[in-house]
C-alpha cells in the first residue's frame, strides 16, 4: 500500500516507516487523528484505512465513501434507527443498500468484507454483489435487514467460495425452494467458519445440518431458526470445532412421551464454550450439566426456565463470561451470578412477560437487590443491561462504588409496581456516573419522578466521556433537558422516549449538545406544526419528521435529527417529512 | 463539527501528538512538513535524546510526547505549545434551591472557589460557602445565565408537575415479543382449557438415571410452575 507514495517524507519520517507504524493503527479515532494532520498524512491513512463504520447510512454517499477509502476492505453500514428493533419505525422508512451495493459493486476492489444492519436488500442487490465480488467475499453480514429470499443464500452459497462467515441473524427471509440454500452451502463451502440465522423463521432440515457441520471442518459457531432439537444429536458428535451453538428448539415433554426423556444422549464436543436452546424447559436443562464448568456463554433468553432453575444452572457456571436472561432470573438467580461467576463480562436481563397470570416465576423480578449483588459480586462487568421492576439509589451507589470496569450500562424501569421504593433517583445516578469513568454508552428510562431536573443535569455535567444515551421518561421541565444539554462533551448520539420536554427545548438542546451529530425522539410536547423544531437549523444537520400512525396517537410522533453531507434524502416515503433541508 | 467532537472525548496519547502535530502544520505552513521537525543534522550533533530536542528552541522542534499525556483533560495536554490563554468553562451553582450558572468562568477563579467551598464546614450554615458566592460575583462580575429554582417537592413523594406528553408503554424487542407470542400459543394448543399452568402434570422423577450426573436424591424437579 505504502509504495506507490513514493520515497516522500515527512516531519523527517520516511513513508515506509511512516506506514510501518501506521499499519498497527486501528483504532478509529487515532486513524481519525492521523487524517488531520496534514494532507499527505490524509492520503496515507485514506489508502491504508482497512476497516470504517458508517453509524448512518443517510450521513454520506456511497461515491464521497470511495473518494475517502478507495482501499476499503471492510465496510459496516447501518440505516434504519434503533427503534427499529422494538417495532416502532414504519416499514416504508427507507434503508435500502441499492446505492451502496452499486459502488461497492462497482468499485472497492480490495473489499472483503461487508456487514449491512438494518438495512432493506433485495434479491437483485444481492445478484449485483454476488456478481461483482463472490471470488472475494470473506465475510457477509446481512443483520436485522429485511428484502430478500432463500434464493439470495442459495446463490451466495454457491458462488462464494471463499465466505468463512455468513450472518443473517433476526433478518426477515422470504422462503422460496425449502432449505436448498443449506445444501448448497454445505455441498460448496468447505472454509465456513459462522453460519449463524438465529432469530430468523427459515426452514433448516436436520439432514442438511449435519451435512453442512461434516463437510465445514473449521465450523466454530452455528446459530440456526428453530429445528428439533433430539434431531440433532448426531450432528453435535461429528464436529470437533463447534465453539458457540444456538437455536434449535425443544418439544414439550408432553408431546414426545418418551423419546425426548433421553436425556442422556446429548452430547457436546469439548471445544464448546457458548451456549443458547430456544424453550428449553426445567427437564431439558440438564443437558447442559456436564459442560457447564467449561462454559463462557450462556443463553437462556428465550428458554422456559424458571427462577429456580435459573439458580440451580448457572451456580454450575463459574467460568461464564457472558450471561442473557429474561428477569424472570429473579433477584435470587442474581445472587447466584454474583457469588459464582467471577469473570463475568457482560450480563442482560431482559423484560419478560408482564402478566401476572403466573406464566412467569413469581420470584420473577429483578430489584435492587439484585443489582446490588451483581455489583459487589462481578467487578469485571463491561456492558450490564437490565430491566428492573423496583430501585434505589443505594444500589445505584453500589455499581458506582464497584462497576469501575463498566462501559455500557443500560437500565429499564419496568411499569410493574406502582410504587418504586425510593425515587428520586438523582443522587444514585450521580454516584453512579462519578463511579464509573470507563462510560461510552448509558441508557436510563425511567418513569415520571424517578429523575428530577436536577438529576438530569447530573447526568450532563458527569458524562465526560459517554458517546451514546438513550433517556426515557427524565427530567420534570425543559430546565432539566437545558441543564443536561450544557454537560455531556462526548455525547454523539442521543435518544430520547416518553419525556415532557417541549420542541424548542430539544431544538435547543440540540445546538448545544458539542458532538451531537444524531438525535432521536419520540414523545415529546409537539406543537401543531413542528415549526418549532426549526430552531436548530443547521448546515448539514438533516431534520425529519416522522407522523404519528394516526390523529388519536399524536404522542407517537417521532424526530429525527442528523448530520449529513449528503443533503435531504431522496427516498422519503409519505410517512416521513423532511423539515431541513425541505425537498 | 468534527473539530468540536474531538474536544470531548478521551484522547489517547497517540491522537493527542498528532493533534498537537497538525496545530504545527497549521501555524508553519506545509514547507514545515517536508523540512523535517528538530532532527537535521546540525541539531543531532548537539543533542542525542528527544527531551534534550527542547533546548534547541520551541520554534523548530517540538514535544511530540507530552510528558502530562494521559487521561487528563485534553486540553492541559495541548496547553504547553497551545496559547496561553485563562481555560474558560462553564460554572454551575447549586445552593439553597436555586441553580447559578456562568458561562466563560476562567479555571483559576473556579479553583479558588472550590477551595474556598471546602475549607469550610460543610454542616455549618453561614459558614464559607455563601461567602465564596458573594466572591464570585464580586470577581466575575458576569450575570448569571440562569437561574432557576429547584422543584420544591424534591423530598416528598413526587407528584410531578411535568405536562407528560402521553402515556406511552415501554416498547419491548422484537425479538423477545415474538418469543413470548410463541409461547403463549404453545401453551394454549397444549392445553387450551388449562385454568392455570400449577394443573399440568408433575414431571416424572428418574432419580437413577440421574445419579450418574451427580445430582443425587435432591436435585431440584418440581412440579414446573414455569410452564
Amino acid at each position: 500500500m505504502s509504495g506507490h507514495l513514493g520515497r516522500a517524507m515527512s516531519f523527517g519520517i520516511p513513508d515506509l516507516a511512516l506506514g510501518l507504524v501506521l499499519n498497527y493503527v486501528d483504532d478509529p479515532w487515532d486513524r481519525d487523528a492521523i487524517s488531520l494532520v496534514c494532507r499527505h498524512w490524509n492520503r496515507f491513512d485514506a489508502q491504508s484505512r482497512k476497516h470504517v463504520t458508517i453509524a448512518m447510512a443517510y450521513s454520506t454517499t456511497p461515491a464521497r465513501l470511495l473518494r475517502r477509502f478507495p482501499c476499503l476492505e471492510s465496510l459496516k453500514l447501518k440505516a434504519k434507527p434503533r427503534a427499529a428493533m422494538f417495532n416502532l419505525i414504519p416499514e416504508d422508512w427507507g434503508g435500502s443498500a441499492t446505492p451502496w451495493i452499486r459502488e461497492l459493486s462497482a468499485s472497492f476492489s480490495c473489499l472483503k468484507v461487508l456487514h449491512l444492519r438494518r438495512m432493506i436488500v433485495s434479491d437483485d442487490d444481492i445478484a449485483v454483489l454476488v456478481r461483482a465480488k463472490a471470488h472475494m467475499l470473506v465475510s457477509l453480514k446481512l443483520d436485522r435487514c429485511s428484502g430478500f429470499s432463500t434464493l439470495s443464500l442459495a446463490l451466495i452459497a454457491r458462488s462464494c467460495k471463499k465466505l468463512d462467515t455468513l450472518l443473517l441473524e433476526e433478518s426477515t427471509i422470504a422462503e422460496k425452494e425449502n432449505d436448498e440454500w443449506l445444501r448448497e452451502l454445505a455441498t460448496s463451502n468447505s472454509v465456513l467458519e459462522t453460519l449463524n440465522f438465529f432469530l430468523t423463521d427459515i426452514y433448516a432440515s436436520p439432514e442438511y445440518l449435519a451435512l453442512l457441520v461434516r463437510n465445514c471442518r473449521r465450523l466454530k459457531i452455528l446459530k440456526i431458526s428453530e429445528c428439533s432439537m433430539p434431531q440433532l444429536i448426531d450432528l453435535f458428535r461429528t464436529t470437533e470445532t463447534l465453539q458457540e451453538f444456538a437455536g434449535g428448539s425443544f418439544e414439550d415433554y408432553l408431546d414426545q412421551g418418551g423419546q425426548s426423556g433421553n436425556y442422556n444422549n446429548y452430547y457436546f464436543p469439548p471445544s464448546i464454550q457458548r451456549l443458547s436452546f430456544n424453550y428449553m424447559g426445567t427437564n431439558e436443562m440438564q443437558i447442559l450439566f456436564p459442560y457447564c464448568a467449561a462454559l463462557k456463554k450462556l443463553d437462556l433468553t428465550f428458554t422456559f426456565l424458571t427462577t429456580e432453575d435459573h439458580c440451580q444452572l448457572v451456580q454450575r457456571c463459574p467460568n461464564l463470561e457472558v450471561l442473557e436472561v429474561r428477569d424472570v432470573i429473579g433477584d435470587r438467580g442474581l445472587e447466584v451470578v454474583a457469588q459464582t461467576c467471577k469473570k463475568l463480562q457482560r450480563l442482560r436481563v431482559e423484560r419478560g412477560d408482564d402478566d401476572q397470570g403466573g406464566l412467569e416465576d413469581e420470584h420473577g423480578r429483578v430489584t435492587h437487590v439484585g443489582l446490588r449483588a451483581v455489583a459487589e459480586g462481578c467487578p469485571d462487568l463491561q456492558y450490564w443491561a437490565v430491566h428492573v421492576s423496583d430501585i434505589t439509589n443505594a444500589a445505584l451507589e453500589a455499581i458506582g462504588t464497584y462497576s469501575k470496569n463498566l462501559n455500557d450500562f443500560r437500565l429499564v424501569l419496568l411499569d410493574r409496581q406502582p410504587q418504586i421504593t425510593e425515587m428520586p433517583l438523582d443522587n444514585g445516578v450521580r454516584a453512579l456516573l462519578s463511579g464509573c469513568t470507563k462510560l461510552q454508552r448509558f441508557a436510563f428510562y425511567v418513569r415520571p419522578g424517578a429523575l428530577s431536573d436536577v438529576g438530569l443535569s447530573y447526568v450532563g455535567e458527569l458524562s465526560k466521556t459517554i458517546r451514546y444515551m438513550l433517556l426515557g421518561n427524565v427530567g420534570s421541565s425543559d430546565d432539566g433537558l437545558l441543564a443536561f444539554a450544557r454537560g455531556c462533551p462526548s455525547l454523539q448520539k442521543l435518544e430520547l422516549r416518553s419525556c415532557c420536554f417541549s420542541e424548542r427545548a430539544i431544538a435547543l438542546a440540540a445546538l448545544q449538545l458539542k458532538s451531537l451529530r444524531y438525535l432521536w425522539v419520540q414523545g415529546y410536547l409537539a406543537s401543531p406544526t413542528g415549526g418549532e423544531l426549526m430552531a436548530m437549523v443547521r448546515p448539514f444537520w438533516n431534520i425529519e419528521f416522522i407522523a404519528a400512525p394516526s390523529q388519536s396517537q399524536p404522542g407517537q410522533a417521532q424526530i429525527l435529527a442528523y448530520y449529513s453531507l449528503a443533503g435531504a434524502r431522496t427516498d422519503l416515503p409519505p410517512s416521513v417529512i423532511p423539515l431541513h433541508p425541505s425537498v | 463539527m468534527a473539530a468540536s467532537a474531538r474536544q470531548g472525548e478521551r484522547a489517547t496519547s497517540f491522537a493527542m501528538a498528532c493533534n498537537l502535530l497538525s496545530q504545527f502544520v497549521r501555524k508553519n505552513g506545509a514547507a514545515a512538513v517536508d523540512l523535517g521537525l528538530g532532527i537535521n543534522k546540525v541539531e543531532a550533533e548537539a543533542k542525542t535524546t528527544l527531551p534534550g530536542a527542547e533546548e534547541a528552541g520551541r520554534k523548530e522542534t517540538m514535544e511530540l510526547f507530552p510528558q502530562s499525556a494521559g487521561l487528563g483533560a485534553v486540553q492541559d495536554a495541548a496547553a504547553p505549545d497551545a496559547t496561553r490563554e485563562q481555560e474558560k468553562q462553564q460554572l454551575t451553582i447549586f445552593y439553597g434551591g436555586k441553580v447559578l450558572v456562568f458561562n466563560d468562568f476562567p479555571a483559576d477563579k473556579a479553583k479558588g472557589l472550590m477551595q474556598l467551598a471546602s475549607k469550610g464546614n460543610p454542616v455549618v450554615q453561614n459558614g464559607s460557602a455563601p461567602a465564596a458566592v458573594a466572591d464570585t460575583t464580586k470577581v466575575q462580575a458576569a450575570v448569571p445565565v440562569l437561574e432557576s429554582s429547584l422543584p420544591a417537592a424534591q423530598a416528598d413523594a413526587p407528584k410531578p408537575a411535568r405536562a407528560n406528553t402521553s402515556d406511552m408503554p415501554i416498547a419491548r424487542k422484537a425479538s423477545l415479543h415474538r418469543f413470548l407470542e410463541k409461547r403463549k400459543d404453545r401453551l394454549h394448543a397444549k392445553a387450551p382449557y388449562q385454568a392455570s399452568p400449577s394443573d399440568a402434570s408433575p414431571v416424572k422423577k428418574e432419580p437413577e438415571n440421574q445419579a450418574w450426573l451427580g445430582l443425587g436424591p435432591n436435585a431440584a424437579l418440581k412440579p414446573n410452575h414455569g410452564l
